[in-house]
């Protein structure tokens, strides 16, 4: 490993390149603001999720540790190949697209990061996260529902959040009074394209009108699916006038995370004033032959994310934008028979943006494992605390209920 | 079957006669939906003949099945082919409470055909589900564990004695049996060596079959029994377990009774020991859920949010399309752009369902269906609907047709405001075109 690199890391101290597009983007950014975009200084913060559990100890491998390398004959990855951060640690080898963003200065990894008690369901540990609540329900609402909730700024935005997947909404959003669109791609949001021209204006605005007359109310609807409905004719009519941003880079493509970042970078360089985007990248759950797998996963999450920084850089839009990455949890550090991983517990989680670069948190201790895997050094709600007090300016405490001191991840 | 005061069966009654609103609701949850002339006939019937309909259809009918055979054969190749063979049963098919079983039940053991990458092993599990979609939970249970879509899915075919797989034995304590907290993490491991014996058998599509040599014969202890058990044991000792009749209980009633308000405990307690008394039979189960007086209470009417096969489905019932105006492959894509793509649930845990369902593009997708079925659709060679014939037959003047169109749609529950916005609609095609689409698009109408 080259020594620059390394002092980064071990200073959090961002390279003379990092400080060199710091510059760049001010400059833009500038430009920006005179062509009259709505907020071009306003902060974004998008959360994605890798579902399914992430192999967090390939991801972030403490290549040289024996008890790695004892545990996992078929999948440890060699010390030969592995990116080296340092003497002990380095990222897997298709997250190469990643050290560019690290020599940028973009990149922060926490180590350790999970639950404060072991969980290994899939849909418990997500309705955690979601939640930030140890006993939610699927009625809790989620934290960033009580973001949303808990902000007037946010309440005052045509659009304050949007998710971006073909799945459901997720509990993140959910239980609040604030209805967030969700959608896969922008040719989602159009209203009745097959209706003839003649006949489309004035049908939807009899929907519009059906949707949101006062009177709307009937025994058996409730609230929520009216508001539901409501909110999503009214942003589906304008809401594809809205991102006009061309592409300016590309985007990979063989996993859908690639054009999800692509429409969040659109709507982001379009000016839409939503604060608060989340996506995910499914498919982490390796249960067998993860080699097939795995390597290809997060191969695409590194060149989505370096593509979508590449462009906002691009636009001067990189330095208000942070990322968030985590998964529900990591994998057993001890291979199945089947060449795969079982559920685990704490892994690394990304953060990308203007953040303090380089790995920190504390390692979780793989001589002393419990129930034979590693335990979580840092509790997730440490990390959303700190993306709460120190980007999106709001008191952790209300969201979270508690206190929860936030990381030093921010330079 | 006993009933205790919770279950006990509907008749009506002055207070709470049999109306419209219950046949509708009858035929939302126990089958996909139906036509005006169903739902006259019903109305006149009375709930006993009407429910006995659901609970014994008869045998399929031989032409639907005929119809039924030809999408098929087309279907093992293409995964738009394989919904749109399953959607067509829903829609035409003559056993409407199996198939709303099997989408129960589809959701239930969630295996998606992204990760079997067989759709002929997609469409065997699905036979299979239809074919236990009334029988013993236990029979289900057993069967899905040497299903071959299933060892794929939950990699039950590749699990070893040294290191067995803890996926499908994790799965099948959380979701499919017991729910989360109501097992050890040894109880998982020791279900995942009873598990263990399946090797792949390379010969054409993926099979599996179980070889003595790959099964963990030894001792195990599961929820404090010791013994040398295998699958069987397992899904006996599981279903022993109080926790199991709750779990499946509490996912029958949000799926038949209610997705807005839970269910009292007394509710669940009282279904789960018939459940039990029966040893897990589900058409007896079904049944008096389908006969009690909850079901057909406003504790239960429209209380659940519409999936998109329901959705979708009950309002080409309720337009009377025959085959030749749709394209089955125009549904597929419909109801996968509205969120359910079948046999590809997101993931293990099946759908989300309740509001879930209600993501703004699936709610643009639901509006745009609605507008493509009666205005047509170049793109996807959909014919204009022509609503006047099928209108003309409800009715003699244009006020006791818009009559007809609020019960058909919506049993009368229509808001004032729309009511007045759609009496001001002409009574031409166009004025029936644009009154329909408001109606499949209101809130109430996603409800179901």
């Amino acid at each position: 490993m080259d020594c620059t690199r390394r002092t980064i890391l071990r200073a959090g101290v961002g390279s003379t390149l990092w400080y060199a597009l710091r510059g760049v983007a001010t400059a833009s950014q500038a430009g920006l603001q005179a062509s009259g975009r709505v907020d071009p200084s306003g902060r974004v913060f998008v959360l994605l999720q890798l579902t399914g559990g992430n192999d967090g100890l390939n991801t972030l491998i403490p290549y040289r540790h024996p008890v790695y390398r004892a545990a996992r004959p078929k999948l440890a990855i060699p010390p030969d190949r592995v990116l080296r951060l340092d003497d002990e640690f380095g990222l897997h080898p298709s997250l190469q697209p990643l050290m560019a963003l690290l020599d940028q200065g973009r990149l922060g990894i926490v180590q350790g990061v999970g639950l404060p008690d072991v969980n290994r369901s899939h849909f418990h540990s997500l309705r955690i996260w979601h939640t930030a609540r140890l006993d939610s329900d699927e009625r809790t609402p989620g934290w960033l529902a009580r973001v949303l909730e808990a902000s007037d700024s946010f309440q005052r935005r045509r659009v304050a959040a949007l998710y971006v997947s073909d799945t459901s909404l997720p509990q993140t959003f959910t239980g609040g009074t604030h209805q967030v669109p969700s959608l896969d791609r922008l040719e989602d949001f159009r209203l009745l394209p097959d209706v003839p021209p003649g006949e489309r204006p004035s049908q939807a605005a009899r929907l519009l009108q059906a949707s949101q007359s006062a009177g709307t109310a009937d025994g058996a609807s409730p609230a929520l699916a009216r508001d539901r409905l409501a909110s999503a004719y009214d942003v589906g009519r304008r809401f594809e006038a809205l991102v006009t941003a061309p592409n300016a880079v590309p985007y990979p493509e063989d996993r859908p995370l690639g054009a999800r970042l692509r429409l969040v970078s659109q709507c982001i360089r379009s000016g839409l004033d939503a604060m608060v985007y989340s996506t995910e990248l499914d498919g982490f759950d390796t249960h067998f032959n993860q080699n097939t797998t795995h390597p290809f996963l997060l191969g695409h999450l590194a060149a989505a994310l370096g593509a979508f920084y590449q462009e906002l850089s691009a636009s001067g839009d990189a330095d208000r934008v942070l990322t968030l990455v985590y998964s529900e949890f990591g994998r057993r550090i001890e291979e199945n028979g089947s060449a795969g991983t079982d559920h685990g517990t704490a892994g690394p989680v990304l953060l990308c943006g203007p953040v303090k670069p380089g790995v920190s948190g504390a390692m979780p201790d793989l001589d002393h494992l419990e129930d034979g895997d590693p335990r979580t050094t840092i509790d997730f709600r440490r990390v959303y605390a700190t993306v709460l007090q120190r980007w999106l300016s709001q008191e952790s405490s209300i969201v979270l209920g508690e206190r929860f001191e936030p990381l030093p991840l921010f330079s | 079957m006993k009933h205790t005061d919770v279950w006990q069966p509907y008749a009506p009654t002055i207070e709470e006669p049999w109306t419209l609103a219950r046949v509708a609701h009858l035929h939302r949850r126990a089958g996909f939906g139906a036509t005006w002339s169903e739902l006259q006939r019903d109305l006149r019937d009375g709930p006993g003949p009407s429910i006995d309909r659901f609970l014994h259809p008869g045998d399929p009918d031989p032409d639907l099945e005929a119809r039924s055979r030809s999408l098929r054969d087309n279907a093992e190749s293409d995964l738009r082919c394989l919904q749109a063979w399953w959607l067509h049963r829903m829609l035409f098919g003559s056993q409407p409470l199996r198939e709303k079983l099997t989408l129960f039940w589809h959701d239930h053991f969630a295996t998606s055909v992204r990760k079997v990458q067989s759709l002929r092993s997609m469409a065997g599990q699905n036979d299979l589900l239809r074919r236990n979609a009334l029988n013993r939970a236990g029979d289900l249970l057993r069967e899905i564990g040497s299903d071959p879509a299933m060892l794929i899915w939950l990699d039950g075919g590749q699990s070893r004695i040294e290191h067995p797989n803890e996926n499908y034995a994790r799965e099948f304590l959380e979701l499919f049996t017991l729910g989360v907290g109501n097992y050890t993490e040894r109880d998982v491991r020791e279900a995942a060596r009873a598990f263990t014996g399946w090797k792949p058998d390379p010969s054409g599509a993926p099979a599996f079959r179980f070889e003595p040599g790959r099964f963990d014969a030894d001792e195990k202890t599961f929820f404090g029994s010791v013994g040398r058990f295998d699958a069987g044991d397992i899904v006996r000792l599981t279903l022993d377990r109080p926790e199991a009749a709750r779990f499946l209980c509490r996912k029958l009633y949000r799926f038949f009774i209610s997705e807005t308000a839970p269910a009292t405990e007394e509710s669940i307690e009282s279904l789960a020991a018939a459940m039990r008394d029966c040893d897990y039979s589900i058409e007896q189960v079904v049944a008096t859920i389908l006969l009690s007086k909850l079901f057909f209470s406003p504790i239960a009417i429209r209380q659940r949010f519409l999936c998109p096969t329901e959705w979708t489905i009950g309002m080409l019932r309720a337009l009377e399309l025959a085959p030749r105006q749709l394209r089955m492959l125009a549904l597929a894509e419909t109801c996968e752009r509205q969120g359910q793509s079948l046999f590809q649930p997101p993931s293990v845990d099946g759908w989300a369902w309740g509001p879930a369902w209600l993501g703004s593009a699936a709610i643009l997708e639901r509006t745009n269906f609605a507008a493509r079925i009666l205005w047509g659709s170049a793109e996807r060679a959909l014919p204009e609907f022509d609503p006047t014939p099928w209108v003309q037959a409800k009715g003699a003047s244009a006020e006791e047709l818009r009559s007809t169109l609020f019960q058909l749609t919506l049993q009368d529950d229509v808001s004032e405001d729309l009511r007045r916005q759609l009496e001001t609609e002409p009574a031409d095609a166009n004025g029936w075109r644009r009154s329909l689409h408001l109606l499949f698009s209101s809130a109430a109408a996603q409800m179901g």
